[in-house]
């Protein structure tokens, strides 16, 4: 149970027990060394109550020498089993948090903005790095020391006991009574941080539209309201998380004072002899600072509890899963009253869709933006299942098959292409992997990459930086051609988009797509009325649902939203800014 | 000619991070060092409080073994808890003291951060992602509040315990003092090892391995980043377990590296931590034998018993002295990175001694040659264009060939390395940005909207605009549609509640706003992406709205747009190749023709599908 909110692993629940004793030992040894004062102190009482020799100090030597050796040991063993494993758990951690994302549908991916989404999970990883390294082990190794020396000072003389510790439930639960204010104003706190966040990245992702409208200094201003309301925040959350902890050790250190009062009269009373005092003495100052770490750390361990629960929760997302066997007869792609809403809202995106894309075949969908045509794709593949009705490939329903194996019969090109920092060809291989080096150069060049690639410092094997940085838009559209064009799948998703590079790429790249296209099942996103006009089958999506479909001559003849479309498109080609002297006239 | 943007003035500092921290702070500094003294207080307090302990036995001592015959201990148990009280109360006043400084000083990082950002050349933002500085903004000013915080106080609190314990432990026995200073020394002298890397080599020491340190978790977080944003494309693709293994390298590598260091450190943090756990191991045999010399024995007694309950003390002390110095560590890094975006070369506002008024709305390019920093070659070499008051001018151009860049040397996005770029026979750097920026609206190809309401967003070209004005810019826009189907119309808010707009959306709101703004002179660069049928007709009425009368500087991706052009410039690799109206440049036979030639087979090309296939 414990494992599980603590979000660690099988391993690492392992290393966090031993690391936990280890250091509860470890807190215990410390005590060691004060039996040997106490002892002396007796033996230095018994001198002057009644005359006993000193002792000699051989033994004692002796005794120092194997407590040092003692807390040495136990401290050395503490070190090993908290901090050297703390990085191993985190290693494990991530690396099953980075297993686990890539069994997750595709879909898990398409609704979050990725950069974001893996600088939480690191910054998550890290704080629970920290976290049970300097934390946890202590939270627990020392909750457990204390209460092994509180039991012990109890059963040694229970009204000292008593009067030395009354204060520590009594402590603990001023802390949980005032947690309350203080969590609202951690939490106003963060709400105020969010916003200064948000202002911070939206100002950096706008820099350019302020400077343009030259708005800096009223968005400076803004930025500079939220830092001062966030400082304003973390004032206010700092005073009252003071506060309940400050009370709380206040009460703490009013044990000491009951323990000398008490201890003074029982011992003038004669019911305790002066060395029971003197331990005890010796008890008081020492114990409050080691539960004193236990009630800040769980405080710690509250805050940190959210970055623990969205580990837990990404963790619990479920793989997208399937039968590996896929045989699919022919590869026409079949919707059959296909709805479908994202999850979470109830905003219909495609509703009782059908068509038939057939192999061999171009089939376009078309419509206004919004109208669901990228849905259709993308659940073509099954980035997502629909809600109700089938799509299948070859006869086979593809919510029955495993996606990545119902991708491999897909080639894609979409418009964002995603590229790594490695070489144009490595990039392109991703495409097939174990392609050779001519296949690789082949579809390259196919693709017209040679163009650009030739002008780069080594050709194709020049690495392009974070997400091919050094790319221009048209280049990394090319690459993401080129690996559809290697991975030579029997069905083509196409973005045409995509088609749109710009004046001088765009008749090669064409070249390149016509070859891509031939004797597939082709599903083409289009954007230009005119490009569809070669496609044997078209499928009209206006909101959602199938407007009209048919060959693109008779939709034309039709009349109706496709015809519309193709009107106002070949307006819109012939369009040109029009110069001054055109102006004049 | 060639002036350049400032160089990164290194500033007089190399100085303690602690001292630059502290000058964040600014008026708050005086309440960091009010908290400090607090924090010293506290330490007092402390020791006052271990002092009526020690009172208690001493009083049992002077009366043994006639124990019941002991003083009444009352007044020391109350005494002590007042003091115990006291520190408290003086240390929590103290903490909030150096927190109001410590949080003064992180708010004014993050605005001085914000506000060199302001100012630095765009060109900045390309060579550093958003996020990054934003984490950095972001967190490593919240690193550093930990230091100023906490660890300052705590540290100087640290340093009046042992001032005071020697001045009461030298009080009371000197040669008992001395002894129980040697844990202390031991300790301290195990943190200087720890420092040096626990070898003491130069290679190993604790700076340079916290550099290497945050480089592998650098790499780690920038191969998360990859990793995930590639998820997608690899499970296409099917090559999951290739990409990961990049991954998990940079993993193992940040767990080697951190192993490592837990292992360079084990030495002298074990020891450090036995050393100040060990007062005992001096206190005993020093007892027994400072005993067996002593000629009043009940007086010794007392006096050790002293020692015995301050033993307590040096293990607080050195705690917090050993926490704060790796703090320290940590903060310089956190100062270094802010201070690195400080040190970015600002861009300089005209001279108000060189300030002119451009005459009219005309732009010329003489002779203007412009590199990317970190570039090989010129991005533009020896362009000179000129833009006549009123006229139209495209520039086009294969990818890469240096539109944009030449476009954005206009708002001084970037300054020019040679030559000049000057608006009404004015160069841009002697107009006052502000001004530059009111006399030219820009149109980019991918504008984003800010989270405001769209009316705010509209408004920002023209702060005083009105409500009618805006609605006006609106219609001239042709964005009604758009408007219509929000929930709250004008006032709805982008980017919050789920309303998103469309990438053609996006950009006729951002004409409506270029429209408001009504400045002579217009920044224009087209769309590649092709929005849908409807919004490319709308957006285009808007762009005809938008260039009425004004003088355009057009960056064309699409040949037919530039067709009624006064005057369109061919650029090549930076260099302009060719310049003309379209029909000139369409019977040169050069690079132009070529390319239009390209477009008219491009805009015909059909998907084919079986039958042409067929056919062909």
């Amino acid at each position: 149970m414990l494992r599980k909110t603590l979000g660690l692993t099988e391993e690492g629940w392992r290393a966090f027990r031993r690391g936990m004793a280890f250091c509860a030992i470890a807190n215990l040894a410390l005590m060691a060394p004060m039996c040997v004062l106490y002892v002396l102190v007796g033996d230095f009482a018994a001198h002057l109550e009644a005359g006993v020799p000193l002792p000699e100090l051989a033994p004692y030597l002796v005794a120092v020498a194997a407590m040092l050796a003692l807390v040495a040991v136990t401290q050395l063993l503490e070190y090993r089993n908290t901090y050297g494993p703390v990085y191993d758990e985190s290693a494990r951690k991530r690396e099953g948090i980075a297993e686990h994302l890539r069994t997750l549908p595709l879909s898990f991916f398409g609704e979050r903005d990725l950069s974001d989404l893996t600088n939480a999970i690191m910054k998550d990883c890290a704080d629970q790095e920290r976290l049970f390294m300097h934390v946890v082990p202590q939270l627990f190794g020392t909750g457990i020391s204390s209460i092994v020396v509180i039991i012990f000072a109890i059963v040694f003389d229970w009204r000292l006991g008593v009067s030395a510790f009354w204060p520590i439930p009594v402590a603990v639960a001023i802390m949980a009574a005032t947690s309350g204010l203080s969590n609202r104003k951690v939490a106003a706190k963060e709400a105020r941080r969010l916003e200064m966040i948000d202002g911070v990245q939206e100002y950096l992702d706008c820099v350019r539209e302020i400077r343009a409208t030259n708005r800096s200094e009223a968005f400076l201003d803004r930025l500079r309201g939220r830092l001062s309301a966030f400082e304003r925040a973390q004032v206010a959350s700092e005073l009252a998380t003071g506060t309940t902890i400050l009370s709380g050790q206040a009460f703490l250190k009013l044990g000491t004072a009951t323990t000398i009062l008490v201890g003074a009269a029982l011992i003038v009373s004669g019911d305790v002899g002066f060395l029971t005092y003197f331990a005890f003495l010796l008890v008081v100052t020492r114990v409050y600072d080691p539960i004193n770490v236990v009630l800040q750390s769980s405080i710690e361990l509250m805050e940190t509890r959210h970055s623990i629960r969205r580990t837990n929760a990404l963790a619990a997302e479920r793989p997208m899963t399937g039968s590996r066997d896929f045989r699919p007869r022919g590869h026409d792609v079949v919707f059959e009253d296909v709805s479908f809403s994202y999850g979470g809202t109830d905003e219909t995106v495609l509703s009782h869709v059908s068509f038939t894309a057939k192999e061999g075949e171009v089939t376009a969908l078309v419509g206004p933006s919004g109208s669901g045509k990228s849905t259709c794709a993308k659940l073509a593949c099954r980035f997502w299942d629909a809600d109700e009705g089938r799509v299948s490939v070859g006869g086979v329903d593809v919510s029955t098959v495993d996606p990545e194996v119902l991708l491999g019969d897909f080639a894609q090109v979409f418009q964002d292409v995603v590229l790594f920092d490695e070489s144009v060809a490595d990039n392109i291989r991703i495409g097939r992997e174990g392609a050779s080096d001519e296949e690789v150069l082949a579809a390259a060049r196919a693709a017209n990459c040679d163009g650009f690639a030739s002008l780069l410092p080594e050709g194709y094997a020049t690495k392009i930086g974070e997400n091919g940085a050094r790319l221009s838009g048209g280049e990394r559209q090319r690459i993401s051609i080129a690996r559809a064009l290697l991975k030579d799948a029997p069905i083509v998703v196409l973005d045409e988009a995509t088609a749109s590079l710009d004046v001088e790429n765009e008749t090669e790249v064409q070249g390149a797509l016509s070859r891509l296209l031939a004797g597939k099942t082709v599903i083409v996103i289009a954007h230009r009325m005119r490009t569809v006009m070669g496609a044997d089958h078209v499928v009209v999506l206006d909101r959602g649902r199938v407007a009209e479909k048919g060959a693109p001559a008779d939709l034309l003849e039709r009349g109706g939203l496709f015809a519309r479309m193709v009107h106002l498109q070949a307006e819109s080609a012939e369009w040109s800014l029009q110069g001054s002297a055109d102006a004049r006239a | 000619m060639g002036r350049k943007t400032g160089e990164g003035v290194p500033a007089a500092k190399r100085r303690a991070p602690i001292m630059r921290l502290l000058e964040f702070a600014g008026g708050h500094r005086k309440l960091t060092v009010l908290g400090c003294m607090l924090s010293g207080a506290n330490a007092l307090c402390s020791i006052a409080m271990l002092v009526c302990v020690w009172f208690v036995l001493r009083d049992l001592v002077a009366v043994a073994p006639n124990w019941s015959a002991a003083p009444n201990a009352a007044g020391y148990g109350l005494a002590a808890f007042a003091f115990a009280l006291g520190g408290l109360i003086v240390y929590f006043a103290g903490l909030i003291c150096t927190h109001l400084a410590a949080f003064r000083a992180a708010t004014n990082m993050r605005a001085a951060a914000l506000e060199h950002l302001s100012r630095v050349p765009l060109g900045y933002f390309d060579a550093h992602s958003t996020g990054e500085l934003r984490r950095v903004i972001e967190g490593a000013t919240g690193l550093t509040e930990g230091v100023l915080a906490h660890r300052i106080p705590d540290f100087v609190g640290a340093l009046v315990t042992p001032v005071a314990y020697l001045v009461v432990m030298f009080a009371v026995d000197w040669v008992m003092g001395l002894v129980c200073l040697l844990p202390v020394v031991v300790s301290t002298a195990c943190m200087f090892w720890m420092m040096a890397g626990g070898g003491g080599d130069e290679n190993t020491n604790m700076m340079t391995f916290m550099k290497n340190y945050q480089d592998a978790l650098d790499r780690m977080n920038k191969g998360a980043v990859e990793y995930v944003r590639g998820i997608p494309v690899v499970k296409v693709f099917q090559q999951t377990v290739r990409s990961f293994s990049t991954f998990r390298e940079s993993i193992r590598a940040y767990r080697e590296f951190a192993s490592a260091y837990v292992r360079l450190c084990e030495r002298p943090q074990v020891a450090q931590l036995v050393a100040i756990n060990s007062t005992f191991v001096v206190l005993v045999p020093a007892g027994i034998l400072l005993a067996l010399a002593a000629g009043d024995f009940a007086a010794f007694f007392s006096d050790y018993l002293f020692y015995v309950v301050f033993s307590a003390l040096t293990t607080m002390m050195m705690t917090k002295v050993m926490y704060a110095s790796q703090a320290l560590t940590e903060a310089q890094d956190a100062v270094e990175r802010i201070e690195r975006i400080l040190e970015a070369p600002a861009m300089e506002d005209a001279d108000p001694a060189r300030t002119r008024t451009p005459v009219d709305g005309s732009i010329a390019f003489d002779h203007v040659t412009f590199t990317y920093p970190g570039a090989d070659r010129p991005a533009l070499s020896d362009v000179s264009l000129r833009v006549p008051a009123g006229a139209t001018v495209a520039l086009v151009g294969p990818s890469g060939s240096g539109k944009t860049t030449a476009a954005s040397l206009v708002p001084r996005f970037w300054d020019v390395g040679d030559g000049a770029v000057s608006i009404g026979g004015v160069d841009v750097r002697d107009i006052p940005l502000a001004d530059l920026m009111d006399r030219v609206a820009f149109v980019f190809q991918n504008d984003r909207l800010f989270k405001m309401s769209i009316a705010d967003n509209i408004r920002a070209a023209r702060p005083d605009a009105t409500r009618g004005e805006i609605e006006a810019a609106v219609r001239a826009a042709r964005c009604d549609d758009i408007v219509a189907k929000l929930p709250r119309g004008l006032d709805t808010v982008v980017g919050a509640h789920g309303v998103y707009l469309s990438g053609g959306e996006c950009q006729r709101i951002a004409l409506a706003r270029a429209i408001l703004k009504d400045a002579p002179i217009v920044v224009l660069d087209e769309a590649t992406a092709f929005a849908d049928p409807e919004n490319e007709a709308l957006i285009q009425q808007a762009l005809a709205h938008l260039a009425k009368g004004k003088t355009v500087l057009m960056i064309a991706h699409r040949l037919s747009t530039v067709v009624g052009a006064d005057a369109i410039y061919v650029l090549d690799a930076g260099r302009v190749v060719e310049r003309g109206t379209h029909a000139e440049l369409a019977a040169a036979g050069g690079l132009y023709a070529r390319m239009w030639e390209d477009y008219r087979t491009s805009v015909s090309w059909k998907i084919e599908g079986k039958g042409t296939g067929h056919a062909a």
